[in-house]
């Protein structure tokens, strides 16, 4: 058996074929070596649309973001900026609260038509997620947008329905009811400065460029998403203090600081110029009054 | 303001004058449009006994371009050697009391308006103390809060017998009637207007009085209600 191939070789190399066969053999060959090539050539150019994304995209967003005053609109082109960057059908923009707890803000898909929060001036109907138990207060890891923001890690799920650690009855249930079908799932915690995870970006079905096909969110789309989560989230940061600022500015308190204005008063009134003018100034409004009357 | 002030007044037909009194930073005779090459004596040679009081006051009526009471200024000298002369110097402050009320008789006023520097010195003290009404200018922030705080309570011990409060350059995002409520309630005096801060004002910085200018602004209604309220005094 072990001779095997060299009788089979030599018969065909007795025979005249071999030629044939090793050309065969060399073809074989050199398509795996062009098609490794090519995947090679494909790889970079992704790299390059990546790196391209990231200077034409990323970046400018990121400063579209910055200016942004109203929430929102910043709110929305966050959720658009990101959806479009992935070629995601879907995504939904949580924002974490004081009570602990994700609300939604935005919600969209486009093969379901759905706009929800933003300027779409609908509301979004859908209940917050608790991030703990509020019974237990144990740490909510089973919902992969709570998990995220808990864990203040990305969460990438290739496909819904075959993956495990996480209960996605919900969007299987949301999939039933819609007939829609939830594949590849990305989620992406968007965190301050301080490393505070103020918000969750999660986006649905990742879709290749050339054949809009669902796919998983790949790695660098994932890192590509993180860096666009660190925009949005200084963002957010930036708008948020604003706005409490403004707060404060709208609800402004006068405040005297009664024992400083004392000193500062008395400071003045024991003077001998102050003493002298309101006696004069007692004066001379007796003398006007007089006059008057 | 001062000017804006004045100006209302001398429209509804009364004799007004203005004396710059903020002799460190004049700066009034932009408004009214009275050019340095005009001012051959100010208040600061009146000061000094180099003229009468009357002879540094400048008709500005034409700045109100309608028809109206005369207004003269009587300007502080804006040279920068008068400027630093009268700091280093100093001057008694009594003087000024007898130039206004010079003023008052020569001209034959009805009103006499008195700009001051910002804060409380010597001859803002005099100006409070001779006054009849008192407009206090605040910005709403913490820091003319407690400056007002002090001028009131000075002002009330000078027995000043009208006092009333502009807030002025307040943000739109404010809430003004809130604003009123609190300073009234805290100063106990009453808030005679609340000046939003408009692009207008910015733009026209000083070169120009945006009440007369821009009469249908929201800036413009209110120092129409404070020039209302002097005139009802």
């Amino acid at each position: 058996m072990i001779h095997l191939p060299f009788s089979i070789l030599n018969f065909f190399w007795s025979y005249g074929v071999g030629a044939s066969l090793l050309g065969a053999v060399g073809i074989h060959v050199g398509q795996k070596a062009r098609s490794h090539s090519q995947n090679l050539v494909r790889q970079a150019e992704r790299e390059k649309k990546r790196a391209d994304k990231l200077a034409n995209f990323v970046i400018p967003i990121g400063l579209a973001l910055a200016v942004e005053t109203d929430l929102n609109t910043l709110l929305e082109k966050i959720l658009l900026e990101a959806k479009i960057l992935s070629l995601a059908d879907g995504g939904t923009l949580y924002l974490v609260t004081p009570e602990n707890t994700l609300r939604f803000v935005m919600v969209l898909n486009d093969s379901l038509k759905i706009a929800m929060g933003g300027t779409s001036g609908k509301e979004v109907s859908l209940p917050p997620l608790n991030l703990y138990d509020p019974a237990t207060g144990v740490p909510n890891l089973h919902n992969i947008a709570t998990s995220c923001a808990l864990d203040a890690q990305s969460i990438s799920v290739a496909d819904v329905y075959s993956a495990e650690g996480y209960d996605f009855s919900g969007t299987k249930a949301f999939d039933k009811k819609m007939n829609y079908r939830t594949i590849s799932v990305l989620c992406v915690p968007l965190k301050n400065a301080d490393r505070t995870v103020i918000g969750v970006l999660q986006l649905i079905n990742a879709r290749a460029p050339e054949t809009l096909q669902v796919v998983p969110f790949d790695e660098h789309l994932c890192q590509m998403m993180e860096l666009l989560g660190l925009l949005a989230a200084a963002s957010l940061a930036s708008y948020l203090k604003t706005k409490k600022l403004t707060d404060q500015i709208a609800e402004l308190k006068i405040q005297i600081d009664e024992v400083k204005k004392e000193r500062q008063v008395a400071e003045i009134t024991e003077s001998d110029y102050f003493k002298s003018l309101q006696s004069r100034a007692r004066e001379m409004r007796a003398k006007v009054k007089g006059q008057n009357s | 303001m001062t000017a804006n002030l004045s100006s209302l007044v001398a429209l509804a037909g009364k004799r007004v004058a203005v004396v710059d009194t903020d002799v460190q930073s004049p700066g009034i005779h932009m408004p009214f449009g009275l050019g340095e090459d005009r001012i051959e004596f100010a208040l600061n040679h009146f000061i000094w006994g180099e003229c009468p009081i009357e002879k540094a006051a400048y008709d500005v009526s034409s700045a109100l371009k309608a028809p109206g009471g005369p207004i003269y200024l009587v300007p502080s000298s804006m040279k920068i050697s008068d400027i630093g002369r009268i700091l280093k110097e100093g001057y008694d402050v009594r003087i000024l009391n007898d130039g206004f009320q010079a003023l008052i008789e020569k001209l034959e006023l009805d009103y006499l308006f008195i700009d001051t520097h910002p804060g409380v010195n010597e001859e803002t003290l005099l100006s409070i103390a001779i006054s009849d009404t008192l407009v206090l200018i605040l910005r709403p922030d913490q820091q003319d809060f407690q400056g007002t705080a002090v001028t009131v309570e000075l002002a009330k011990k000078l027995d000043v017998p009208q006092m009333l409060l502009v807030i002025n350059k307040a943000l739109p995002s404010m809430n003004f009637a809130d604003l009123r409520a609190k300073a009234e309630k805290i100063y106990d005096v009453p808030v005679a207007a609340v000046l939003p801060l408009t692009t207008e004002l910015v733009q026209l910085a000083s070169s120009g009085m945006i009440s007369l200018l821009y009469p249908e602004l929201e800036v413009s209604r209110e120092m129409r209600k404070v020039a209302d309220q002097i005139l009802a005094s």
